[in-house]
């Protein structure tokens, strides 16, 4: 058949929801371009299964989440035993995979159907089916994705596993192009630990390739198995050959050869080469081509096509992807040790160092520790709010003791539930200490364990267990901040140092804690509101809310509560549930209440500041708080924030990028912390750390929003005006896409794509985005426009207009006779 | 059978005229737009919602209200030919879906609210599609006409039928509309799969 016809009857098949063997299509294209055009008409039928996937959702389902069930449940689809099937997430030619809900563990799983082809088909019974995915789900590593459980229900066999969230590498790949050495050699290095734990348990892998690696936002890489992995002594008797991905497959596998776990490390290679430069390694358009570059390498030596590769991950991947058997000939173990190598390399090499090294200073040896939310071992998993929320407590409570460092608990409360072992943990917190905990409560009796580890070897500082009961919850928890924190001291500035007395520590641990009331019961309600509140939603917000209030009845002396309470209506007002400034009215007098029973409580002193910045405009009152609950709690990130984006609004650029450093300390995982500090140093001029955080929070968080649109106008500003165009495509916020696309256009002199993309801002959202309108008007040099649209950002009261005296978009109206009277109008004139 | 219009009786159809019809005042009208292409919409708007947007605000009403507004607000935009108000729909369920994420807007942040909320709970769809592939799909049918656009909507978007879609898109048959479906998605995979 001519490619043309393939091309439209493929699409038939699309349109028509017919099935189609893609991965024998793909096999089969012969052009370039009409592989390209299959694989996106491959991605079109995912859309089209999922669009249609949903519309045969059945009518009268409940929508919304129900309380109980979890905030990303999507109306099921159907059922399969005890599980609610989602979504589809993906088909493959071995079965397709699902996410579905387990009502009993109350978590998403996805679920992989097994297909099972009759034997005159050449395809292997149920039963060793089965008995294959029993082998791997007996495999338990990070790296490997890990099964829960097989079985069959209405005559479907299928087995689950756990759900991964994250980019596969295929697609990081496609959107960043080559990826940086360092992360290439330490997602390398996880993938040779999980092959040598396949090759352990007698698997081979036999599809590894980057659309089959998953990573987690935590950095983790997991080697998912929606191939499914084959026993060696199955495959040598009757596994179907041919099966698996050309590209990835070594000569000896093309010519038929059955697949070994040295072809896994081949295709290792292949993955890491291609995730290195970008490019896949062969240009072959065909098998019979393909056998024959494969046998003799790539064309272009990898070292010329990244010449900046350490030497040791350059000969790692070359020697796993030698063509001859022999040469291929080592382990996962020695490839793995290759790795380690070339990561050493790269975090040696200052050039090469991640990013965080230049937009943080080398800290002090301070006394810094980080507390992990503590695991419940209640039989209630309701009761991981008293986990959560005690390890929380513990954390304010060091925050505010002068000299100690404390992870934030944004970055802290990500490792939850990871097997990332000490060292990994405490590297990513930036931190010397661990405390790390379990709790068990039964009715009012409470056991709490507790372990004060040393990142830098494991070393364990310092344990205990309590038994008591809920009416001591408050002397157990200072009897912990107590003694970490005299373990701290003594263990990180010898025995003798100052502040280990016990009289002294007990005072400090005591004025810390101040603001919690006198009542053991209100105390846990004031935990499990704040647990709902941190959780977002409208409705959690609002559960929030009644159990906070229900704490303060019970002891309206609860100071943290009414902080608590005012945060909780804060938020109702950023997100405008409701009648606006009834909630700002309700925060404030929350705040107040908090503020009269501790009258230097930070956490309500920030409250009340960012109040007066964010709805009051009135700045100097705004520093007043923030200046005292800075003065009070050094350690609060949330505080250092707030306080550096004021100093930003007053145009002290200096001092806000130093507050905002000092935030990242605390908080070095924050992707907002990163994107607002990119914004600063931009309109600081700059540009080179501006570029340099704000990659860093795109690593954090590809798909936050306003991170790529803003990186688009910081190379704009240094004349890379193809980068900035590339960037401003990929800001996934229509509105922010708009704007950056309006002015990286007028500076490149594409004046009609400037003017369609400003039309379209202005056209689709004048309500709500006044101040980015002026942005764009005033950086293509439309002052009349620009005026006019920071007048109805004003009379809208938007939040935008915080950023108006430092904002660089903005300068061509800095000699214009009305920008200082604006800037008196807002109270921001020197 | 063929070569020939087999329309559904009429107050099945999301024509033009019952879109007038219904922004006249005419309930019947009204009704039949709203249980007609409502579901539909909800069900795929449903799966755009990010987890933490979803419980903000009900799937259905959000489209429920959008779909209302859009049919007030027909004086002010000109209805270019036949389709037009569904592409019309979509894109303001689209922006309403924004709207829905915009407390996670750029500073001054919403105190508290965890930094992470707006990257940990995509929409279903991007967790089973991935985020890059949708971008590169809505950009691309960007560079669709609109008629290719409404086509694709209703049939790889809401699964109509080729006969309800030969009705709405004024086909003469269900062959007819079915190889316009197919050559517009073949236009839009190759405008894909070229980096578009």
């Amino acid at each position: 058949m001519e490619p043309e016809d393939r091309l439209d009857e493929l699409a038939g098949s699309v349109v028509d929801g017919a099935p189609v063997d893609w991965d024998g299509v793909e096999t089969r294209a012969e052009l370039d371009d009409e592989s390209r055009s299959i694989r996106a008409l491959r991605d079109l039928s995912r859309i089209a299964a999922f669009n249609r996937a949903l519309q045969s959702t059945r009518p009268g389902l409940p929508r919304g989440a129900a309380p109980g069930t979890p905030l990303t449940a999507s109306p099921a689809i159907g059922q399969w035993g005890p599980f609610t099937l989602l979504e589809p997430v993906g088909a493959g030619a071995t079965g397709e995979v699902w996410r579905a809900w387990d009502a009993s563990l109350q978590r998403d799983v996805a679920i992989k159907f097994l297909q099972a082809k009759a034997a005159s088909d050449g395809g292997v019974s149920p039963t060793l089916l089965l008995e294959e995915a029993r082998a791997v789900a007996r495999v338990r590593h990070p790296g490997v994705v890990t099964v829960y459980g097989i079985a069959e229900h209405d005559g479907r066999a299928g087995m689950w596993m756990e759900f991964l969230r994250g980019p596969t590498l295929a697609s990081e790949i496609d959107r960043r192009g080559g990826l940086p050495a360092r992360d290439v050699a330490r997602i390398g290095l996880q993938l040779t630990e999980a092959l040598d734990a396949l090759e352990r348990a007698g698997l081979v892998h036999r599809d590894l390739k980057p659309a089959n690696v998953v990573l987690e936002s935590d950095g983790r890489a997991v080697l998912t198995d929606f191939g499914l992995g084959w026993r060696r002594s199955l495959l040598d008797e009757n596994a179907p050959r041919g099966l698996g991905t050309p590209l990835f497959m070594t000569p000896g596998l093309l010519a038929g050869d059955p697949p070994t776990p040295r072809s896994d490390i081949y295709a290792l290679g292949v993955t890491l080469r291609w995730a290195l430069t970008g490019r896949p390694p062969f240009r072959a358009r065909s098998l019979e081509e393909l056998k024959v570059e494969a046998a003799g390498g790539p064309a272009v030596a990898l070292a010329k096509e990244a010449p900046g590769a350490p030497d040791a991950l350059v000969s790692a991947i070359e020697r796993a992807m030698d063509g001859s058997a022999e040469a291929r000939h080592f382990t996962a173990r020695e490839f793995g040790d290759l790795l380690r190598f070339a990561l050493d390399e790269t975090e040696t090499d200052p050039g090469r160092a991640a990013p965080r090294a230049h937009a943080l200073p080398p800290s002090a040896p301070v006394l810094s520790i980080a507390v992990l939310p503590f695991v419940n071992h209640s039989r209630d998993e309701e009761e991981e709010y008293f986990s959560d929320g005690l390890a929380d407590e513990l954390l304010n409570v060091l925050a505010k003791i002068r000299g100690v460092r404390v992870a934030s608990r944004t970055s802290s409360f990500l490792f939850k539930g990871t097997s990332d072992d000490v060292a990994t943990i405490g590297r990513k917190l930036n931190v010397a200490t661990l405390l790390e905990g379990g709790v068990r409560r039964s009715g009012k009796r409470i056991r709490i364990s507790v372990r004060l580890v040393k990142v830098v070897d494991g070393y364990q500082l310092w344990s205990e267990t309590y038994d008591r009961t809920l009416d001591d919850i408050f002397a157990l928890q200072d009897d912990i901040a107590q003694s970490a924190l005299k373990e701290l001291r003594t263990a990180l500035l010898g025995a003798d140092a100052a502040g280990t007395a016990d009289a002294d520590v007990k005072a400090e641990v005591a004025a810390a804690a101040r603001g919690r009331g006198e009542s053991g019961e209100a105390h846990r309600l004031f935990l499990q509101g704040r647990h709902f509140v941190d959780r977002g939603s409208r409705e959690y917000t609002t559960k929030g809310i009644e159990f906070l209030q229900r704490a303060l009845e019970l002891d309206p002396t609860h100071a943290l509560a009414w902080s608590e309470l005012s945060r909780a209506r804060m938020n109702e007002a950023n997100a405008g549930w409701g009648s606006v400034e009834d909630a700002v009215a309700r925060a404030r007098a929350a705040a107040e209440r908090a503020l009269a029973l501790v009258p230097d409580l930070p956490d309500a002193l920030a409250r009340l500041g960012s109040l007066k910045k964010n709805w009051d405009w009135d700045w100097r009152g705004a520093e007043a708080c923030y200046r005292r609950a800075l003065e009070l709690a050094p350690g609060s990130a949330v505080v250092l924030d707030g306080a550096g984006v004021l100093a930003e609004t007053l145009g002290r650029l200096d001092e806000a990028i130093e507050l905002m450093r000092r935030a990242l300390e605390k908080d070095p995982l924050s992707a907002g912390g990163y994107s607002n500090i990119g914004v600063t140093y931009h309109a600081a001029g700059r540009l080179r750390e501006a570029e340099e955080a704000t990659r860093r929070a795109i690593e954090l968080a590809p798909q936050r929003i306003v991170i790529h649109s803003s990186l688009a106008l910081i190379l704009l500003d240094q004349g890379r005006w193809d980068e900035a165009l590339q960037e401003a495509n990929r800001e996934p916020e229509e509105v922010f896409r708009l704007w950056a696309l309006a002015i990286v256009h007028h500076a490149a002199g594409r004046r009609r794509e400037s003017d369609d993309a400003m039309q379209a801002l202005v056209a689709g959202y004048a309500e709500g985005w006044a101040y980015q309108a002026a942005e764009a008007y005033a950086a293509r040099g439309q002052s009349d426009e620009a005026f006019h649209w920071l007048e109805s950002a004003y009379a809208q009261r938007d939040a935008g207009l915080s950023y108006l005296k430092p904002d660089p978009l903005l300068r061509s109206l800095h000699g214009d006779p009305r920008w200082p009277v604006l800037l008196a109008k807002l109270g921001l004139a020197e | 059978m063929l070569g020939r219009s087999e329309q559904p009786s009429s107050d099945l159809m999301i024509t033009g005229d019952l879109v007038k019809r219904a922004k006249d005042g005419d309930e019947r009208a009204m009704d039949a737009l709203m249980a007609r292409y409502r579901p539909r919409l909800e069900r795929w708007a449903s799966g755009r919602l990010p987890g933490y947007a979803r419980s903000l605000l009900d799937t259905g009403d959000l489209v429920q209200e959008t779909l209302l507004r859009a049919i007030e607000g027909l004086d002010a935009i000109e209805v270019r030919g036949p389709g037009f108000f569904q592409a019309y729909v979509r894109q303001a369920v689209l922006n309403r879906i924004r709207d829905q994420v915009r407390w996670a807007r750029r500073r001054p942040g919403p105190d508290g609210v965890p930094e992470t909320v707006e990257d940990a709970n995509p929409s279903p769809l991007e967790s089973a599609i991935g985020a890059d592939l949708i971008e590169r799909y809505e950009a691309a049918l960007t560079r669709l006409s609109e008629d290719e656009r409404q086509l694709l909507h209703l049939r790889i978007e809401l699964d109509f039928d080729y006969e309800e879609i030969a009705a709405v898109m004024g086909r003469n048959s269900r062959d007819a509309a079915r190889m316009a479906v197919q050559r517009a998605l073949r236009k839009l995979a190759e405008i894909m799969g070229h980096g578009a």
